[in-house]
Formats: structure tokens, sequence, C-alpha cells
């Protein structure tokens, strides 16, 4: 049989790990990847939960393993369509591509905090991501408040964008909790007199290790647990923050003052498929579009009376690094047996 | 100039004399002492001239319905206005005939029967033709009617009230009432002869003579016996609101306030929800219709209200957004029935108050303007922020009143029914107000504004942000040029059907851009989906209808869609794929598009919209 080909869509951990488990077993594959570099949100991060292992250090395999695989950086895949055998794959940036099969992992995009007004996003300087955090710790972003400074105050608020109907998102975004924790502890460590408290509605420590993680930052690093939604958070003075909470196991009120706030953002899908006529277009999601349905599960009618089309990753809900890499590989074996069934 | 056969009108319709001359009385009784003052003043004032303008206009040419929608009205006025019609040249003729003004009423309804053969220009040739006009009228407001039962979107209506048996019995022999006369009077005809232009006609369905002769009393009998049930069930269906309506009009011209606490069958109250018709105008302007949801609309709620049960659930759903009080031909005061009906629901609830006198400083140096941001402010921080920045900019004092502290304005609660917590909430905020020693009040929240307006009896004038800024503009304290940046906006319900606010927040946005027309805006707006009005309302419910109003603002692609309601820019903004902004915003961001003289802004805004 001729080399059997497959698009992969998308250059995050998940794609990366598809495509090396793919051309392991036989099969040519091509990666298209809408930013000018590989490594999807693990290229952002500094160290990973719950072993604070360096980001880099889990990148790199991966990185390593898509060698000598083209891989089209800055293109945009806008629409796939299916005619007979062949997968049609077109991109933004007007490339076209034939595979026998497409598997999409296009991940997740960061919740836009500034969708919350009320929590000062974008408003007032010493309200940051998740995210941003992680560049912070990185060095690749500067500190919100004056490093010297004796004893910051840093608050966390958990859920930002995740379990919100009225942002439209109802689901857990599994990782932020956890993240969140490990976060905390990284502050302890980097400024010994810190005080960091973080507010959350529940603590979802579902992964191994993570509850010791929880634990730890409790025992060892004076981290504040209150659970309760923040209300709001508006200007104190010299650029600090005042935030207002309800601490809902002891039943009472609770105001801070803060040198900086980071806004735990939940995951969004990347992208959302519509059929339209005879291909599909992968555009922005609207409000309350959910992730893409794995094939088991809830199956899309496109996806059934189009085989050929596959899902891995966060594009099918928030998932952690190892659960992604597991789902790359597991989701490869399927395109795998449904290329031998074609040949 | 007797038969038997007027017995059962007579009957039915005494007994409901009798009811309702003993209804209203004792509603009349029910009255506050203050509206009883007023309706005895009112009652030999030219008020009452007035108000008989308006019961022609309103209870019988139902000239409001007309305006919305005229094939509606048409039924309405035919029925109402052909109905007056018969009754006046009913007692015409029987004046006329027999030379005195006062016979039995049985003698003008029944009149062809005991006199089919008149005679002279006036009494065959005018009054006849003009009774058999009138009946025609009549006849053809009915056939809408009918149609308008088994196919509403006939009459441009896009839901119908649905109706209960006691209504449906009345609503039959209505129905029944005015067929049966034109059969009744052509039988007469095919009689004895005789008749205009209608029963001259329809007199020929009775074939022969006999059959005429045969039918004509068990005609008559029917006719009587239709119109006695539908007198005598009247005063226990929504017929009501046929007198009751025109009682309305005159109790609205003599200037009667709405009664505190909820007394549906008592005062003010008690006329007010019976001379609901019915009619529907409410359902069709109500925004949650177009979300599927037709279960608490004014119809349904005042209907309930009338049945005594579950209005309560009803009224708390309700968004609260005026729309229907404001299409309201007959001019219920809905919002306050609404609010009245909710005291009762929340009164469990354990409101604590004490903590109000400590908060907040009271008396300060003397300033121009106090600026009031509100609970709603809080989640507005952008706008509160662009605001304290145009105030700078024009050079005007301020102090911000609530910058670090807030008392809520006591709104929310009132519409929660918690009035009389609303009111300690309203004591306080004014003596911090009044303590400001400022010249002005202004607030970014129109839901504080309209209540600062309303309730407060505040020493110093109330604006609205938008407003100030509108006088800050024409006075050139601020100053923009118009760009080309395309604005939708949107109206908020307090500010706009609440308040009355509609030019202002349009000027400014004049000023500096396009402002594009949009298919429902002004007192037709559409509400944002939360207004705080609606306590139980599910958020998927209320995010159907955000996205119902976010179609009409895009409807001609405009770059922003703007506001100057932080609860609807919030709202909005996290439906909306076009971005969304506080007028106040859009006044600060101008600015820097004129600074840098350029209008490339454009480009950048939308690249925005898409992260
Ligand atoms: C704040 C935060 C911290 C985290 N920390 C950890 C941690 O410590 N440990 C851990 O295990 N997990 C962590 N995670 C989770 C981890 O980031 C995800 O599990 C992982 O990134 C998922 O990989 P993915 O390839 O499915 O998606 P992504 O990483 O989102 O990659 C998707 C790729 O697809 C590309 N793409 C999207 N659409 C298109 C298109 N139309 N055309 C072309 N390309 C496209 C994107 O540009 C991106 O490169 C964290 C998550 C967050 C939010
Ligand atoms: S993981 Fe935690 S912070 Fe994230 S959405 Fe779930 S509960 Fe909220
Ligand atoms: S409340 Fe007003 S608009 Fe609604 S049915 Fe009654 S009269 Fe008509
Ligand atoms: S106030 Fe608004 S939401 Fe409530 S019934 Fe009237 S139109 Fe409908």
């Amino acid at each position: 049989m001729s080399q059997q080909k497959v698009a992969i869509v998308g250059a995050g951990p998940a794609g990366l790990q598809a495509a090396a488990t793919l051309v392991s077993l036989g099969v040519s594959v091509e990666i298209f990847e809408r930013n000018g570099s590989p490594g999807g949100h693990l290229k952002q991060w500094h160290a990973l939960f719950p072993h604070f292992q360096n980001a880099t250090h889990a990148l790199n395999p991966l990185l390593n393993g898509v060698k000598g695989i083209t891989m089209h950086l800055g293109s945009k895949v806008s629409e796939i369509s299916h005619n007979g055998n062949t997968w049609r794959l077109l991109s933004d940036d007007g490339l076209k591509y034939e595979s026998d099969a497409v598997l999409l992992t296009t991940g997740f995009n960061l919740f836009d905090a500034s969708r919350k007004e009320e929590y000062g996003y974008g408003v007032y300087p010493g309200v940051v991501t998740s995210a941003q955090l992680e560049e912070m710790f990185n060095g690749q972003r500067p500190w919100p408040f004056d490093k010297s400074l004796a004893a910051p105050k840093i608050g966390f608020v958990h859920c930002v964008g995740s379990r919100d109907v009225k942002c439209g998102n109802r689901f857990c975004s599994k990782v932020c909790c956890v993240t969140a924790v490990k976060q905390a502890i990284e502050i302890r460590k980097r400024f010994s007199d810190s005080a960091v408290t973080c507010f959350y509605m529940d603590l979802r420590m579902y992964g191994l290790g993570f509850e010791e993680l929880y634990h730890e930052a409790q025992v060892n690093h004076q981290v504040q647990f209150i659970r309760g939604r923040l209300s709001e958070a508006s200007p104190a003075v010299s650029g600090k923050i005042q935030v207002k909470a309800e601490d809902t196991l002891m039943g009472r009120p609770l105001k801070l003052t803060l040198d900086m706030l980071v806004l735990m953002v939940g995951m969004e899908p990347a992208v959302k498929l519509t059929a339209q006529n005879n291909h599909l277009a992968l555009g922005k999601p609207g409000f309350g579009d959910g992730f893409m349905a794995d094939r088991e599960l809830n199956t899309p009618e496109y996806l059934q009376v189009t085989p050929g089309l596959f899902v891995a990753g966060a594009c099918k809900g928030p998932a952690s690094l190892p659960d992604t890499i597991q789902d790359a590989k597991a989701v490869s074996v399927d395109v795998y047996n449904f290329l031998k069934t074609k040949s | 100039m007797y038969h038997p056969f007027v017995l059962p009108f007579v009957v039915g319709f005494s007994v409901m004399g009798v009811v309702l001359v003993a209804r209203y009385i004792y509603w009349l009784r029910g009255m506050s002492p203050g509206n009883r003052q007023r309706v005895l003043w009112g009652f030999f004032s030219r008020s009452t001239l007035l108000a008989v303008k308006e019961i022609l206009q309103e209870s019988l040419l139902h000239l409001k319905i007309f305006r919305v929608n005229p094939l509606l009205g048409f039924m309405h006025a035919s029925l109402a206005f052909g109905w007056f019609m018969l009754i006046v040249g009913g007692k015409l003729e029987t004046w006329y005939y027999t030379g005195n003004f006062f016979n039995p009423p049985y003698y003008a309804i029944f009149f062809r029967y005991f006199e089919p053969l008149t005679e002279g220009f006036w009494m065959n040739g005018v009054l006849l033709f003009y009774m058999e006009l009138s009946l025609l009228i009549v006849l053809s407001g009915l056939s809408i009617a009918v149609v308008k039962r088994i196919r509403k979107k006939v009459v441009g209506m896009n839901n119908t009230t649905r109706h209960n048996p006691a209504n449906r019995i009345a609503l039959f022999f209505l129905w029944m009432v005015f067929p049966l006369r034109l059969m009744a009077e052509s039988a007469t005809v095919a009689v004895h002869g005789g008749g205009s232009f209608l029963t001259t006609v329809t007199s020929s369905l009775f074939l022969s003579h006999d059959w005429a002769v045969w039918l004509e009393l068990p005609l008559w009998w029917a006719y009587s016996t239709g119109l006695g049930l539908f007198f005598l069930a009247l005063p226990f269906s929504r017929y009501l609101h046929i007198p009751t309506e025109m009682v309305m009009l005159l109790l609205k011209k003599w200037g009667v306030q709405p009664e505190p606490g909820f007394n549906p069958e008592k005062g003010v109250q008690a006329f007010e929800v019976h001379s609901c018709p019915g009619c529907g105008v409410c359902l069709d302007v109500c925004p949650a219709m177009g979300a599927g949801i037709n279960s608490f609309q004014s119809a349904y709620f005042v209907r309930q209200v009338r049945a005594g049960h579950n209005y309560e659930t009803i009224a708390d759903m309700c968004l609260n957004c005026g729309a229907c009080k404001e299409a309201c031909p007959v001019g219920i005061s809905l919002e306050s029935l609404r609010l009245d009906a909710r005291s009762h629901l929340h009164r469990k609830a354990n409101f604590d108050h004490r903590y109000l006198h400590g908060t907040m400083t009271l008396w300060r140096d003397t300033t121009e303007v106090v600026l009031y941001t509100g609970c709603m402010g809080r989640i507005n921080p952008k706008t509160t922020q662009a605001v304290k920045s145009l105030l700078h900019e024009a050079g005007v004092k301020f102090i911000h009143l609530d910058e670090h502290e807030s008392i809520c304005c006591g709104r929310p609660m009132a519409l929660a029914g918690a009035a009389e917590q609303a009111k300690m909430l309203i004591q306080r905020n004014r003596e911090l107000i009044h303590g400001q020693n400022g010249q002005l009040l202004v607030t970014t929240c129109p839901i504080c504004y309209r209540y600062f307006s309303s309730e407060y009896d505040l020493n110093i004038p109330v604006l609205h942000h938008s407003q100030f800024l509108w006088q800050l503009i024409e006075t050139q304290k601020l100053n923009r040029h118009k760009g080309n940046l395309r604005y939708a906006y949107h109206d908020p319900c307090e500010l706009g059907r609440g308040a009355n606010c509609y030019d202002e927040p349009r000027n400014l946005l004049y000023t500096v851009g396009e402002l594009v027309a949009l298919s429902s805006e002004r007192n037709k707006a559409l509400c944002c989906g939360n207004n705080i009005g609606s306590l139980t309302l599910a958020e998927e419910q209320k995010q159907k209808i955000t996205a119902n109003t976010l179609t009409v603002l895009s409807e001609n692609s405009p770059d922003y869609i703007v506001t100057a309601c932080p609860m609807c820019k919030n709202t909005l903004s996290r439906q909306s794929t076009l971005p969304v902004r506080d007028l106040a915003e859009v006044m600060l961001e101008c600015k820097e598009v004129n600074v840098a003289g350029s209008r490339t802004r454009k480009k950048q805004a939308s690249v925005n919209v898409t992260p």
C-alpha cells in the first residue's frame, strides 16, 4: 500500500504527541499550526503541577518527537471538506492539503478575563491572569507590584469564567484548582513574607499528588483558603486592590487589600465546527458553545457520516498534560486502525 | 308594548345592574381616604368631561389599540362603538316614536318586534338605516373576532390570550347575541314587511312567509335569552371590563393614586384589575415572548390576580421592563400592581439593616457634583473610571460618594416587594446625599437615577450621567468632534421607559459619530434580559432574551453597541460578538481619536473584538 497521509490541526502537546505516534506506526503526517511556533499552551508555562517539573523539560521531548515532520507554522486552518475517501484542508494563508484522515488537536483558548469586568482585569494593573503569572515566573513579564515590597499580599480567584452560567460556561476547567495551589506555593517560595489567599467554590484535587500538594500549601506554606466567591474588586490607595468576599464557611463578610489579584481563567474551546453544505468550517466559538464532542459520546452527525475525522486533547474538554498525552496516543491508534480498514 | 319573551333580558339586565352597583360601591368604599377625596373633588370638575372624551376614544373607539394594530383596533372599535351606536339609536327611536324620553329599556332593544312598520322620513328612513348600519358594523367586528380566535395571525398578532371556562361561556353568548338580533329582526321583516338595506335582504332567507311566522317568536326569545345570559355572566367574567374600564378612565382623570399594599378586591386596585379586557397588546411587546416564555405576561398576571391565586410567582418572574405598561391601552399601573403582589413573597427573608447607620461619612465641604455609582457601578469599574476622567477633563468639582463603600439605592429591595426595607435604605442614603453639600447629584446607574428622582425627595436635582455629559457638551466644557464610527444605542428599560430619557444619550452619540437606526428602540426597545426586576427567571431564559435583543442591536452591523446602564452593559457584553461600551467610555475613547487627529481607531477596535 502507498503510504497514507494524516493532517493534524494544532501543534500543541496533543498534536505533537499524535504526530510522533502516527509516524512511529508508519503513517505520513503533516502538522498545521496557527501560531509561529509549536508547543501550544505548554510553552507558556513555567513549572508543572504537581511536581514543579520545568515545563520545557516536558515540551522538549514532544518537539524532538516531531523532528523531520513537515510543520506549517502560521497556518490557521479554517475549513475542511470531504470527498469520497479524500479529506481536503484549507488554511487562512491559502495552503491546501489532501489526506486520508484529519486529526483535530486545536486545544483551548483561555477565558477572556475582561468579560468579568467586576474583577477589574484590564482596569487595575494589579489584576492579572494565571497565565500571565506563569510568564512572571518565567521572567517574561514584570511584576505588577514593587518586588522589594516587604510582605506582598496576593489573592487568587478560582473559577473565573468556569462553572459560571452567566458566562455561558457551566463546566469545570479541571486544572485551575491545582494550578492555583501550585502557583500559591511558588509565590510563597519567591516572596518569603508574602501572604497568599485563595478564594474557591470547592477544591477539585482529582489527580494523584494533588491533594498532597494542597495539604503542603496549607501546612508548609501557610496559604489561606477561603471558601466563597469574590463579589467585587475595587481600587485602593497606591495601586492596591480591595476585594470583598463572603467566607461562606465562617459565615462572615471579608475585606482584604491586596497587591496582586490572580484570576484563575478557565478553558474555552478554541474552535467551533459548523457544517456548511459539503464542508466543515472551523470558526470562532460563540457564547455558550461547548467543546467538540468525542466520537463515542454524543456523536455529532458529521462525525458519523464522514469517517476519517478525529479529535484529541483539550479540544474535547479541559484536560491536564498527562491526560492530553494519553488521549493523543489512544486516538492515534484509532486513526491507524481506520486507515488500515481503508487500504 | 310587552311580551313575555323580554323577561330573560329584563332579569339578566337587572341582576347585572344590581351586582355591578354593589361591587362598585364596595370597591369605592375600600379606597384610601385620599383617593375618596379625589373622587369627590373630581366628580364635578372639568376632568369628568375630559374623561368622557377619553371614554369615547378608548372604551368605544379604542384609538390606542388602533394605533398599535389597526385591524385589532377596528375589531374592538366596531364591536364597542357599533353597540354604542345601537344603544343611542334605540333611545332616539323610542323617544321620537313615543314622544317620551323615558321608556322601559327592553322597549328600545326589541323595538322592531313591537313596531315592525314605522313611517315617515326620520323614523323609517334615517333611523332605520342608521340602526341597520350599526348592526352591520358590530357584525363585521364580530367576524374579525371569530377569525382571531381561530387564526390569530390574521389580525397581525403573534399571541392571543387563552381563556378560562367562565370567560368562554360569556364569549359564546356575546357572539350569539348579534347574529340572533339580525335573524329575529329579519323574521319580523319577512312577516310584516318594512326593514332597511340589511334586513330586506336577509329576510329572504326565510324562504316562505309561513316559515317566518313560525320562527319569528322563537328567534326573539332566543335573542332575549342570549342577551340576558350574557348580562348575567358579565359581572363574573372578563366582560366586567366593559363597564369597569369606563369607570377606570374616570378615576384616572380624577387623579386617584395607586394604593399601597395588595388588595385586588378593594379600592383602586379592584378597578384596575377588573378593567383589563385581556386585549393581549401586552403579550406582543413582552421580550420574554420571543424567548418562548408565555406564562407571566401582564394579561395572565392580571387574570390570575382576579382568580385570586398563583399570582405571586407569576409576578416574580417578570423582568419589570415596563414594555407592557407602556403599551397597555387601559393604562393599568401594572408595575406597582406587580410589586405589591410580590410583597407577599419575600416576607420571611431576614433583612438586617442595623449596619446602615455606621456606614460612610456624612458632612463634607461644598462641591459642585456628588457622583453616585451605586452597587452596579461596582461591577462596571470601566464606566466609573470613564465618568471620573470626563468630569476631570471638564473641570467639574466632584465628590465620589460611594467610592469605597456604598449603600444600595433601595430599588432592588422595592422590586423584590420589600418596600419597608427599601425605605430604610432611602432614609440613610438621603442623609448621606444631603450631607455632601453638593449642588447636583449625578449617577451612572439608571436604576438609582429613577429611584432618586421618584422616591427620594432630594433637596438637589439629580441627573443620569448621560444627561450631565450632554450638558457638558452643550456648555462646551467638553468638546468632541464627529467621527465616523457607527453606534447602536440600547435603551435601558429603567432609563427609557422608566425615566423617559431617550434623547441625551442619542445626542451624545450623534456628536461623536453615527447612530444606526434599529427596528425596536426608544419606548419600544427590548430589555437586555437581565433587568433586576426578575428574581426567578432562569438564567438560560434570560440569555435567550439577551440573544434576541442582541440580534436587534446588531441589525445594521454597528462598530459598537452602546448603552447607559451597568447592568445592561454587563449582560450584553457577556454574550455579544460586537464590543459593548457605556456612553461614558465612548465619550472618553473619542477624545483619544481626536487628539491623535486620525480616524484609524476603527481598525484597532475591530481587532480587539477577536482576541
Ligand atoms: C493556567 C494553566 C496552567 C496549566 N498548567 C498545567 C500543568 O502544570 N500541568 C499539566 O499537566 N497541565 C497544565 N495545564 C493544562 C495544559 O496546558 C493542557 O493540558 C494542554 O495544553 C493541552 O494541550 P492541547 O494540545 O490539547 O491544546 P493546546 O495546548 O491549546 O494546543 C492547541 C494548539 O492548536 C493550535 N490551533 C488551534 N486552532 C487552530 C487552527 N484553526 N489552525 C491551526 N492551529 C490551531 C493552537 O494554536 C495551539 O498551538 C495548564 C492549563 C492552564 C490553563
Ligand atoms: S478546577 Fe477548580 S478553579 Fe478550575 S473551574 Fe474547576 S473548581 Fe473552578
Ligand atoms: S394588561 Fe393592558 S395590554 Fe394587557 S391585556 Fe390587559 S388591558 Fe390589554
Ligand atoms: S414588564 Fe416586561 S417582562 Fe414583564 S410582563 Fe411586561 S413586557 Fe413582559
